[in-house]
């Protein structure tokens, strides 16, 4: 744009100089027609008068050329002697001087001179044409060719405006947009102002591609989200899966241990009842075998914790229970196993479904996640908090952990403001035999159970614990649908 | 004077048991297995049979069934390495049936039993299971 | 030596002195000795170089022209012709294409000019006085023009 400027600013002088001078020399050339046919007439009309005699008349003559006003100076020279007209201005003679171009001498008059012939008597007319009415004319052409220009300038500068918001802007503004689109940024949408049918049509097509762009890169998007959603999936299933396995298999082991270790107690067990029942009562040996019956018992007691842990059972024994008076009963039976001391706490709801479970179970996990939380807490003051309450699993909770389908659920809470563990204890806290107890105190076997009780109620358990603040263990168990059975219906839809 | 047969395939629980429930002032003979089991009650008989259920061979509730079939007087009962009975009252650490233990219910035991159990949960069982006749 | 330089110097400017000042000249228009036309009028003459056809007393005046001299070319136009260069350019085209007689011959030296106006009779010519005094064969028959 701005060179088309500079062309104008170059070539508008250029113009009007050419203008003005064509136009002028056009202007002067009529002009010296006009003049030197007016002298032609003007000497031709005072050849044959006479000079000498009839000078009345010549002046008469050449009064009636000054009237027109385009002549300002009429005179004969004739011998010397001047006739002049009494309209005209007075003159040097030696100092006249004939023009044969316009504005020659500058003196604003075009001095003609022509003979005239009387007889034998010759003159010379002298005749002076006023410049400046053609000069004015000049003038007026001139300032019409500067209008025009400037006209024409203006229109250009219109031109170059219009140009330059519908066309230049509107380009420039697709270039820039098809920048931002090309680094990335495809929120915006696409709309241009310009009523050039081109610039509309190119704005379309690009806001087409930018709205395909802006589809795929969603698509993207969302295949890249899915993507790493099933990925999540897929480890937290993994995870699960390996952790079951790891379970399932210690729990076969144990069980098989437990099994062939029952085998070896009872006789062991009954074999010292005997002995004890044969010794004399001052006998020796009678502490001994007391101290063996102790410790076979221990073993008993041990044994069947871990034989907890291996089983598998049928659901013939679950029931359709409602858990609120199930959870106070094992509250009871709480507070009075651990010390009057604790803290325990209860925020149990009464406005819940059923579920089907088998009741003592849900009793014998209660207790162990409170017997943990007990020694957890013995380190420091603080209390147990046991909830029961109906929730909706939310379906980020439920991709997190594949045993839980979304729906409904109940929720038992066990949560204590004890020592907390840290992660890696976390990561092992369900594993039989994993304890955190000093040698002798815990068997490690606890949320084992728990856990296992969790399992053959087709629920999940959550454990959060942090070090210094406490733990907290969500048992999830699906609520009972309108027929009595388990609601499985989420997670067949879901496939 | 009342006929006890105990099946089991570990050697030093037959023993303990014979010794056990000789004291009590029982006849007491043993078998190893289900089979062996069932020719002794075949050729002797017995008031009550106490069998494993876990055992090689004869599957324990086949054994029990059988058993019921033929000599629908004798009194059985379970015993088993592998589950707790439910316990007539509540006892902290008891946990729920074993499918395997209720099946053999379901056979015809008149009462199981989780070892390890000690003597005078047993004398007590038997001599219940023998008044009731 | 000092006075024949002055000497010297007052003869040279003195044989300047001619050009330096303005001297009077006059333009007249000639025509063949042997032609008797006496007079030809100012509007004849026009006519002629505009390539109308003039005939005065039966003899067809012919119109000669000089070129090379600029002065005497805008005495042309400006008493002879009565218009501009332009206008005359335009104006003789036209009438020869009109009357069909062809424009006014133009001779590039006084000498050549002489001879054609000697060789047609009756041909005219314009061209400055003095030229024309050193011209044998030919008559002035009007003065065009005077000035300096």
């Amino acid at each position: 744009m701005l060179i088309v400027l500079l062309i104008q600013a170059v070539l508008m002088p250029l113009l009007f100089f050419t203008l003005a001078e064509a136009v002028e020399r056009n202007l002067a050339n009529a002009f010296l027609d006009d003049a030197r046919l007016y002298a032609r007439f003007i000497a031709d009309s005072i050849d044959d008068l006479d000079f000498e005699l009839g000078q009345d008349v010549v002046v008469e003559h050449l009064d009636s050329a000054l009237l027109g006003g385009r002549i300002v100076y009429a005179a004969l020279v004739h011998n010397d002697s001047v006739i002049a007209s009494a309209l005209t201005e007075p003159q040097e003679f030696d100092r006249f001087r004939e023009d044969f171009e316009f504005g020659e001498h500058g003196d604003e008059t075009y001095y003609v001179s022509l003979p005239v012939e009387s007889g034998f008597q010759t003159g010379i007319l002298h005749l002076g044409f006023d410049e400046t009415p053609a000069r004015e004319h000049f003038d007026t052409v001139r300032k019409s060719i500067v209008y025009a220009l400037a006209t024409y300038m203006l229109s250009v500068l219109i031109a170059i405006g219009y140009l330059s918001s519908a066309v230049v802007r509107p380009l420039k503004w697709l270039q820039q947009a098809s920048r931002t689109i090309s680094s990335g940024e495809v929120d915006k949408e696409l709309r241009t102002k310009s009523s050039l049918v081109e610039i509309q049509d190119l704005t379309a097509d690009l806001e087409k591609m930018r709205s395909k762009l802006v589809g795929m890169n969603a698509q993207l998007q969302q295949e890249i989200m899915d993507r790493e959603q099933s990925e999540t999936e897929r480890r937290s299933l993994e995870r699960y899966l390996r952790h079951a396995q790891r379970l399932e298999s210690l729990g076969t082991l144990a069980g098989g241990v437990a099994h062939e270790f029952n085998n070896v107690l009872q006789p062991l067990l009954l074999y010292t009842d005997l002995a004890l029942e044969d010794l004399p009562a001052d006998s020796p040996a009678v502490e001994n075998l007391k101290n063996v019956l102790t410790l076979a018992n221990r073993a008993k007691g041990l044994s069947q914790q871990i034989l907890t842990f291996g089983r598998q059972d049928t659901e013939a024994e679950f029931e359709l229970v409602n858990l609120t008076p199930v959870v106070h009963e094992a509250l009871t039976m709480i507070r009075a196993l651990l010390p009057a001391t604790v803290d325990i706490r209860a925020d149990i709801s009464s406005d819940i479904g059923d579920v089907r479970c088998d009741p003592a179970q849900i009793k014998q996990l209660l207790v162990n996640l409170c017997n943990n939380s007990f020694r957890a807490l013995s380190a420091s003051d603080g209390y147990i908090l046991v909830s029961l309450k109906e929730v909706i699993v939310p379906r980020k909770l439920a991709s997190e952990h594949p045993k839980l389908r979304d729906g409904e659920y109940i929720v038992l809470q066990v949560a204590d403001t004890g020592v907390g563990m840290d992660p890696q204890t976390v990561e092992r806290v369900f594993e039989p035999f994993f304890t955190t107890q000093d040698v002798g105190q815990g068997t490690g076997l606890g949320l084992s159970v728990v856990h296992g009780i969790v399992v053959r109620h087709d629920g999940e358990i959550i454990l959060e614990s942090e070090l210094g603040k406490g733990t907290q263990v969500r048992i999830y168990l699906p609520l009972a649908d309108e027929d009595g059975r388990e609601d499985k219906g989420k997670r067949d839809s879901d496939g | 004077m009342a006929k006890i047969l105990v099946i089991d395939d570990e050697e030093h629980i037959r023993e303990v048991l014979k010794q056990v429930l000789e004291r009590a002032g029982y006849d007491v003979c043993c078998a190893a297995d289900g089979k062996e089991g069932l020719e002794l009650l075949a050729k002797q008989g017995a008031d009550l049979v106490i069998t494993d259920v876990i055992m090689p061979g004869i599957d324990g509730v086949a054994t029990v069934q059988k058993i019921r079939e033929k000599f629908l007087n004798t009194r059985i009962i379970v015993i088993s390495g592998g589950g707790n009975v439910a316990p007539q009252e509540y006892e902290p650490g008891a946990i729920a049936t074993n499918a395997y233990l209720a099946s053999a219910r379901n056979a015809g035991a008149d009462r199981t039993m989780t070892k390890p159990f000690d003597r005078r949960e047993l004398i007590d069982a038997i001599n219940e299971l023998m008044k009731e006749e | 030596m000092k006075t024949a330089g002055t000497i010297l110097a007052l003869v040279i400017v003195g044989c300047l002195l001619p050009q330096l000042a303005n001297a009077e000249r006059t333009v007249v228009l000639i025509t063949s000795d042997l032609c008797p036309v006496r007079e030809i009028s100012q509007l004849d003459i026009r006519k002629a170089y505009l390539s109308v056809a003039v005939n005065i007393d039966g003899h067809t005046i012919r119109p000669f022209r000089l070129g090379g001299d600029e002065k005497l070319s805008q005495i042309f136009y400006q008493s002879i012709v009565a218009m501009s260069r332009k206008s005359y350019e335009r104006r003789a085209l036209s009438m020869a294409l009109k009357f069909g007689t062809p424009r006014p011959a133009v001779f590039e030296d006084v000498d050549s000019a002489a001879d054609a106006v000697r060789r047609l009779r009756c041909s005219v010519l314009y061209l400055w006085k003095e030229d024309a005094d050193s011209l044998d064969g030919v008559r002035t028959i009007k003065l065009l023009w005077q000035g300096d």
